[in-house]
C-alpha cells in the first residue's frame, strides 16, 4: 500500500494537541523578542570588561556586579530611581483613582469626550510634551513668571532639571495608564451591588470605601505595577527633564552603552534593573493580594 | 454642608488633574502662534507664521 502524499503531516498534526499549535507563535515571539535578548544580555553581564567588546563568550566573571554593589554611587543611582518610580506611582495613584471615578460616573454621552482628554498626554509625542513643560516649568516659564509677578517669589523656583520635573514629567504621561486601569475594574461592577448598598443605608463615603474601593483594587494593584514599571524604565523623560546621564539607571544604562561602549557593565545595570523591577512588583502583589484576601475574609 | 464641601472639594481636585494633563499641550498649542522669535507666553504677537514656513531641501555635503 502507497501512503497518501501529506499523509505524515497528518499524521504529526494529530499527535500535537491543538492548543499547542495554538500557542506556538505567541511562545516564538516570546524567545525570540523577550527571552534571547534577556539572555544575551544576562551572559554579557557575567563577561569581563572590555571597551567595545559586544560579543558574549563562556570566560564568565562576577566583576561587572561586584563593580556595581561595591561602589555607593552606583547603588545611590539604583536607590534614587526606585524612589523617582515610587513617588510617581503613588501620586499617579492618588489622581488616577479619582480620575476613573470620574470617568465612570460620566454619564454615557460624555465618556468618550473625558477618556480622550485623559488619553490626551499618549496621543503626542514625548519630546514635544517634555517641552510643554519646559514652557511651563523654566526658570522663565509660565509658573514662575506668574509666582513672580503675584510677588509670591522673588526668585524663580528651580523645578526644571530637577528630580521633581522627572516626577511630574512621569505622572503626566503614566496617569492615563492608571487611571484606565482602574477604570477597567470599575466597568466589571455590577450597577446592582452600589444600588443594593445604597437599599442597606450606606451613605457616599460608606459605599465607597467599604463597596466600590475593595471592588476596583484588582485595577489599582494592575494600574500601580505598570506605572512602577514604565517609571522605572523611563528613559526620554529623566533624560530631557533631569539632571543628566548619571542621575537614573536608565541614563547611566544608555551611557555605558552609547558613550563608554562598556556593554558588559550596561548589562550588569540592566540584569540589576530588570531583579530590582521583578522584586518591587513581586511584593506589591503579595501585598495586594493579602489585602484582598483580609477584605474577602471580613466579608 | 459637608457633603457640599466634599462635593467641591472632589470637583476641584478632578478639575486640576484634567488640567494637569492638558496643561501642557494647550501651552504647546499657544506658543506655537507665538509670532516672537523665542517662545514666550503669554505671546507677544500671534501669527501662523510657524506653521506656514517653506520646506527646505536638505542637500547633502558633497552636493552643497
Amino acid at each position: 500500500l502507497r501512503a497518501r502524499p501529506g499523509a505524515w503531516l497528518h499524521d504529526v498534526s494529530h499527535r500535537i494537541p491543538a492548543h499547542a499549535v495554538l500557542v506556538l507563535p505567541a511562545i516564538i515571539a516570546v524567545v525570540t523578542f523577550l527571552v534571547l535578548p534577556v539572555g544575551y544580555l544576562l551572559l554579557l553581564s557575567f563577561n569581563p570588561p572590555t571597551t567595545g567588546e559586544i560579543h558574549p563568550n563562556w570566560q564568565l566573571t562576577l566583576s561587572n556586579y561586584s563593580r556595581l554593589l561595591s561602589d555607593p554611587f552606583y547603588l545611590l543611582i539604583v536607590l534614587r530611581s526606585v524612589l523617582v518610580a515610587a513617588a510617581t506611582s503613588m501620586i499617579a495613584a492618588v489622581a488616577g483613582y479619582p480620575l476613573a471615578l470620574s470617568l465612570w460616573r460620566a454619564p454615557a454621552a460624555y465618556r468618550s469626550y473625558l477618556v480622550v482628554l485623559v488619553l490626551a498626554p499618549l496621543l503626542i509625542s514625548v519630546v514635544v510634551r517634555t517641552y510643554g513643560w519646559m514652557v511651563i516649568l523654566g526658570d522663565k516659564g509660565v509658573l514662575n513668571t506668574a509666582l513672580i509677578s503675584f510677588h509670591i517669589m522673588r526668585q524663580p523656583l528651580e523645578i526644571m532639571f530637577t528630580r521633581t520635573a522627572v516626577v511630574i514629567g512621569l505622572v503626566h504621561v503614566l496617569l492615563p495608564f492608571m487611571a484606565l486601569s482602574v477604570l477597567s475594574s470599575l466597568e466589571r461592577i455590577d450597577p446592582a451591588v452600589p444600588e443594593a448598598a445604597r437599599t442597606l443605608g450606606a451613605g457616599p463615603l460608606a459605599l465607597h470605601w467599604h463597596v466600590i474601593a475593595p471592588l476596583a483594587m484588582p485595577g489599582f494593584a494592575a494600574g500601580v505595577i505598570i506605572v512602577f514599571s514604565f517609571a522605572l524604565s523611563a528613559y526620554v523623560t529623566p533624560m530631557l527633564m533631569g539632571r543628566g546621564a548619571t542621575d537614573m539607571i536608565t541614563t547611566l544604562i544608555y551611557q555605558q552603552f552609547m558613550t563608554v561602549f562598556n556593554w558588559h557593565f550596561g548589562s550588569a545595570l540592566t540584569t540589576v534593573l530588570l531583579a530590582v523591577t521583578l522584586m518591587v512588583l513581586s511584593a506589591a502583589l503579595y501585598v495586594f493580594s493579602l489585602h484582598t484576601r483580609a477584605w474577602l475574609a471580613r466579608k | 454642608m459637608n457633603v457640599g464641601i466634599e462635593r467641591w472639594g472632589y470637583a476641584g481636585a478632578l478639575i486640576a488633574i484634567y488640567l494637569f494633563l492638558l496643561l501642557p499641550l494647550i501651552f504647546i498649542l499657544v506658543v506655537s502662534v507665538n509670532d516672537g522669535p523665542t517662545p514666550t507666553f503669554p505671546p507677544t504677537d500671534i501669527s501662523f507664521r510657524w506653521y506656514l514656513m517653506p520646506s527646505k531641501k536638505i542637500v547633502s555635503s558633497e552636493e552643497r
